[in-house]
């Protein structure tokens, strides 16, 4: 733990948590960048990193891009990502009341006290799942896999049968290659190119970065609706000492809800604010006017979508499974760096993990202090055209697809992906099952093939608790939202961050 | 939209068939986890198809930038459509002009034609931006990015510069 501290402040990894976060929250203030799309399009450029330097940018952007979406929302009320809804509600109800300065800099201070609570509890509690999960075997693992698919597809607004769909069209999507059990070309149509199968970052950005530039396009082509910028106020440093001090518990709080949803796949930083305003709003016995400006709705939001972000990375790193899309592309970049995430990492390459998460600890509060002192120098990305912007995500799309591996082929996948991400968008199929199962699905197989080997029969699988409580949870969830229907309000349809 | 679905999932399920016909020429239980898949995607696809005959006169649930795209004028997704086209034929122009002409054309006119008035402005900054990750790709991140004429000179350029 001691030499991965040390490795998080070394020049070269100050220098990545630094350009991470900065990067992060310019992509995460412009409307129409997300989170995901910054990850996506930087994963090429890790490759010119040491493999904790890349992971600790990464970090740096996903943490910075989930903060950079309240600047948008605070001065102009448009998020920045869908992560910032709640945020807008509350951030620009201040802005308004000329308090910009004072509301931007609460909500770096909060999103920056979330990721850091947040990165103690990753390097406590992933190292304690992660020697759990060494104990486990294939029926676990399959368990555990099967349990993970069932909470996305469970926890989607979009109606269960095509969530189902969606899984399984990835799952059959990626047995293209080369067979695990025998090792023969599967599905390839003699295209030499695909023996080993789809390339995954390559179809992560077709997915995620440029689909997203043609959505830009087409919205660059409608009358801009941009708000006017809110910027009025006076300096907000006397305020914001006499304010956080006073909220402890509601920080607490919020902290602990998006740790604990951050875990849980598929409740990623969309979802998070809005379960922990409401929580906030039932347990606040300060009489404050949420929606109308408040203080702890600014901090609920705030704080529990950055400790949501640290939370999806405990299972990210010691069970390799993914929470969100980001967390998707954060297993797409460890793969390519020759890491596979799971238990098996943890006790592979301890040095590494642990300067990644000291790395994040230092991340968040270098986002701190630059987002309360600095943050509204970055309100000019507000007014990049979005012409602009869908020309240059589409340049950098191809050109990183190609830069992975120096190859056309991975381009015209990275293309086929974008066809395939907006067809299952007009569909109104969500990705993040696809996604799910693209990145699973060969880990599945694999464990598939070995449980059919090692174990005659169901009676032996059963015998594995671990495995029946994973099954058992997943039977329930399903039937639960079988019995209960698609009826859920008060929460957004799942877009991606 | 009701054609678009029925039309999908058909696509769908003619790609699951192909890849079910395959698989029944692999050997042994290797073909058990493939043509498992294609039958649940068959019947998925068969359930969608039902739902979606099912619900065919009740209006279209259209979101975000779907209704974006429905509400689009006849020119607006000309434009889109052409913006498209320009990004995919991008990488084979590549292998023909090089990355300097290729991306410095690519831009330009995708600019100009999602909004861009000022041609040359536009020109100017395509320009920069190539030459900029030419030299970039060439001596920091070494990615052989196809080259034409003008990369070849540059190239050569920078190995003088460097020798």
């Amino acid at each position: 733990m001691l030499e991965g501290f040390l490795n998080a402040i070394t020049y070269q990894s100050v220098a990545a948590e630094i350009g991470g976060v900065i990067i992060g929250i310019i992509f995460g203030a412009i409307p129409g960048l997300t989170a995901t799309l910054g990850i996506a399009l930087f994963v090429p450029v890790t490759f010119l990193m040491s493999p904790e330097h890349g992971m600790i940018m990464l970090g740096g952007i996903y943490s910075g891009g989930i903060f950079g979406g309240s600047i948008s929302a605070i001065l102009i009320n448009i998020p920045g990502t869908p992560a910032s809804i709640v945020t807008s509600w509350e951030g620009h109800a201040m802005a308004r009341a000329g308090k910009a300065p004072f509301a931007l800099a609460l909500a770096a201070m909060s999103s920056g006290i979330g990721g850091i609570l947040a990165a103690i509890a990753v390097l406590f509690l992933t190292p304690i799942l992660s020697s759990f999960a060494l104990s486990f075997g294939s029926p676990e693992y399959c368990a555990l896999l099967i349990f993970s698919f069932t909470i996305v597809i469970v926890m989607l607004e979009t109606p269960l049968a095509s969530n189902l769909f969606g899984c399984f069209v990835g799952l059959l999507i990626v047995t293209i290659g080369l067979d695990p059990v025998i090792g023969t070309p599967r599905f390839t149509f003699g295209v030499v190119e695909l023996y080993s199968g789809f390339n995954l970052v390559a179809v992560l950005i077709g997915f995620f970065c440029m689909s997203q530039a043609v959505v830009l396009a087409l919205n660059s082509l409608r009358p801009d609706k941009g708000g006017e910028i809110i910027f009025d106020g006076k300096s907000p440093y006397a305020e914001l000492l006499r304010v956080v001090p006073t909220r402890i518990v509601t920080y607490l709080r919020s902290a602990v809800t998006g740790v604990f949803l951050g875990i849980l796949p598929a409740l990623g930083p969309v979802e998070t604010p809005f379960i922990s305003y409401a929580l906030e709003k039932r347990f606040n016995k300060r009489n404050e006017k949420f929606g109308k400006g408040s203080v702890s709705g600014l901090i609920a939001s705030e704080t529990s979508i950055s400790a949501n972000v640290g939370g999806s990375l405990i299972p990210l790193i010691s069970l390799g499974i993914p929470g969100s899309g980001a967390a998707a592309v954060f297993i797409g970049a460890l793969t390519l760096h020759g890491l596979q995430p799971g238990p098996m990492l943890f006790a592979n390459q301890p040095t590494l993990i642990y300067s990644f998460f000291w790395g994040f600890l230092i991340l968040n509060i270098f986002m701190l202090f630059f987002g309360v002192f600095a943050a509204r120098y970055c309100a000019f990305v507000l007014k990049i055209p979005k012409f602009v912007l869908a020309t240059f995500v589409a340049a950098f799309s191809i050109l990183g697809t190609f830069a992975i591996q120096n190859n056309m082929f991975d381009v015209f996948v990275m293309l086929g992906a974008t066809a395939f991400a907006l067809w299952f968008q007009a569909l109104r199929i969500s990705l993040l099952p696809v996604v799910m199962a693209v990145i699973l699905g060969p880990l599945f197989e694999q464990q598939i093939a070995v449980l059919n080997t090692s174990y005659s029969s169901v009676g032996e699988v059963l015998q594995r608790p671990a495995a029946v409580v994973f099954l058992a949870v997943s039977v329930l969830m399903l039937g639960f939202r079988l019995v209960r229907g698609t009826s859920r309000s008060g929460m957004p349809e799942q877009t991606e961050v | 939209m009701f054609v678009f679905r029925l039309f999908s999932f058909a696509l769908i399920a003619a790609f699951a068939l192909v890849l079910g016909k395959q698989a029944m020429g692999i050997s042994g239980m290797a073909s058990t986890y493939p043509l498992t898949l294609v039958t649940v995607v068959l019947a998925g696809t068969l359930y969608m198809i039902a739902t979606a005959v099912a619900q065919r006169r009740e209006p279209p649930v259209l979101t975000g930038d779907v209704s974006h795209l429905v509400a689009a004028t006849g020119p607006e997704r000309l434009r889109l459509f052409a913006f498209v086209i320009l990004w995919v034929a991008y990488p084979w122009l590549l292998g023909m002009l090089g990355f300097i002409v290729t991306t410095t054309l690519a831009i330009t006119v995708s600019l100009c034609m999602l909004g861009q008035k000022r041609i040359l402005l536009a020109f100017a900054c395509a320009a920069v931006f190539s030459v900029v990750f030419a030299v970039l790709f060439t001596t920091v991140f070494y990615v052989p990015v196809p080259a034409g004429i003008l990369d070849d000179w540059l190239t050569t350029f920078i190995f003088r510069l460097q020798s």
